[in-house]
C-alpha cells in the first residue's frame, strides 16, 4: 500500500503538472477552439473541455509529447463541436462583422482581438439586465466572478450563477442569429 | 489540379500525414466542411501531426483573464475529483486483475511442470517396482517349483526306503517264520 506522503507527493506534483500544462498551453488551445467555435464563448468552453479532460487523463498523459497531447484533444473537441449540426449554422465573426472584413491577406493580431472584443460586447449588450452588466463585466472586461462580487458586493455564488445564466442566453441568440 | 486531386497524389505516394499547405488552407477557411473535418480527425489521431500542427498554429487570441482560474476551479469540483479517483481505482483493480492472472498463469505453469516430472517419476517408479514385484512373483514361483521338487523327491526317497525297510522286515519276518516252522517239526 501506498504511504500517505508518497500519495500527498503525487497529487501535489500533478496539481503543479496541470498548472503548468494550463499556464503553458492555455493560448494554444484557446487559438485553436477560437479558430473553430468562431466565438469566444464556445472556445471558453471548449478550451475547459480540453483541460479537464486532460486532467482527468492526467495519470496516463504522455509527458514526453505534451504539446502533441494537448493539440490533439483539443482538436478533437473541436471536431465533437463541429458535428454537432445545430452549431455548425452560428455565424461567425468574419461573417457577422462582414462590412468590416479586411481584404488584406492577414489581419493584424490587434485588430483581430478588438473585433472580438467588439462582437463579445455587441451580444452582452443585448441581455437584460442584471445579467447584461454582469456579463459585460465578465465576458468583455474578463473581471472573475469574484472581483464582480467584490465590487457590486453580491454573493459570490449569485455572481457565478448570473454568469451561467448569462451565457445559457447568449448561446439562445447566438443561435436564433444564425437561424435567422 | 484539384484539391482533391492533390490528395490523391499525396495518398498515393504514401503520404497520408498533413502538410504546411494543408494547414494554411484551413487556416483561411478555403477548406469544405468535410475535408476539414477529414484534416482535423487526423490531427486528433497522429501525434506527429498534431505536433507539426500545433507548431505552425498561430496563436492571435489571448483567453481571458479569468479563463485559468475558472478551469482550476472546475477541476477541483467534487464531480470532476470523484471521475479522476474512480478512473485511478479503475486502473489500479485493472493492474491487480492483470498481475493476478499472470501470477495464476505463473503458478499453474509451474504446478504442471511438477505434476508431470512427478508423474514421469512414479510412472518410472512404478514400472519399477512391478518389475520387482515380477521378479519376486517369479522368484517365488522358481522357489515355488523348487520346493515342489524337493518336496517331491524327497517324498520319493522315503517312499524308496520304507519300501527298503519294509522289504527287510519281511524277509526278517519270513526267516523267523521258517525257523519257527523248523523247530516245531523237528
Amino acid at each position: 500500500m501506498r504511504k500517505t506522503g508518497e500519495k500527498g507527493a503525487d497529487r501535489i506534483d500533478k496539481e503543479e503538472y496541470f498548472s503548468y500544462l494550463l499556464d503553458t498551453y492555455e493560448r494554444l488551445v484557446y487559438s485553436i477552439c477560437f479558430k473553430m467555435t468562431g466565438n469566444q464563448f464556445d472556445a471558453e468552453d471548449l478550451t475547459q473541455e480540453t483541460f479537464l479532460s486532460i486532467y482527468r487523463n492526467l495519470a496516463t498523459f504522455q509527458r514526453e509529447y505534451e504539446k502533441a497531447w494537448v493539440c490533439r484533444i483539443a482538436t478533437n473537441k473541436g471536431l465533437d463541436f463541429l458535428k454537432s449540426a445545430k452549431r455548425r449554422t452560428e455565424p461567425k465573426e468574419d461573417t457577422y462583422f462582414e462590412e468590416l472584413k479586411d481584404q488584406k491577406a492577414n489581419p493584424e493580431e490587434a485588430y483581430l482581438q478588438q473585433e472580438s472584443k467588439e462582437y463579445v460586447y455587441t451580444i452582452c449588450q443585448s441581455l437584460k439586465s442584471p445579467y447584461k452588466e454582469v456579463a459585460v463585466e465578465h465576458f468583455y472586461r474578463e473581471k472573475s466572478a469574484k472581483e464582480i462580487a467584490m465590487e457590486t458586493e453580491k454573493g459570490v455564488k449569485t455572481i457565478q450563477t448570473q454568469i451561467y445564466r448569462a451565457k445559457g442566453m447568449i448561446r439562445k441568440i447566438m443561435e436564433g442569429r444564425a437561424i435567422g | 489540379m484539384t484539391e482533391t486531386g492533390k490528395e490523391i497524389v499525396r495518398r498515393e505516394e504514401g503520404n497520408l500525414h498533413i502538410d504546411k499547405e494543408m494547414f494554411c488552407d484551413w487556416l483561411a477557411g478555403r477548406m469544405n466542411p468535410q475535408r476539414e473535418s477529414e484534416f482535423l480527425g487526423h490531427i486528433g489521431k497522429c501525434t506527429f501531426c498534431a505536433q507539426q500542427f500545433a507548431d505552425w498554429m498561430e496563436l492571435p487570441h489571448e483567453p481571458p483573464r479569468y479563463l485559468k482560474e475558472e478551469i482550476t476551479q472546475r477541476a477541483h469540483q467534487v464531480d470532476v475529483q470523484v471521475s479522476v479517483q474512480v478512473k485511478e481505482k479503475s486502473r489500479q483493480i485493472q493492474l491487480f486483475m492483470y498481475s493476478l492472472k499472470v501470477g495464476l498463469a505463473v503458478v499453474t505453469s509451474i504446478f504442471l511442470l511438477m505434476l508431470t516430472a512427478n508423474f514421469q517419476d512414479l510412472d518410472a517408479g512404478a514400472v519399477r517396482e512391478w518389475r520387482l514385484v515380477r521378479m519376486q512373483e517369479q522368484s517365488a514361483e522358481e522357489q515355488i517349483s523348487i520346493t515342489d521338487t524337493l518336496s517331491r523327491k524327497s517324498g520319493e526317497v522315503s517312499s524308496f526306503l520304507n519300501e527298503i525297510s519294509n522289504g527287510l522286515f519281511r524277509m526278517d519276518t519270513e526267516e523267523r517264520e521258517q525257523r519257527e516252522n523248523q523247530e516245531v517239526t523237528r
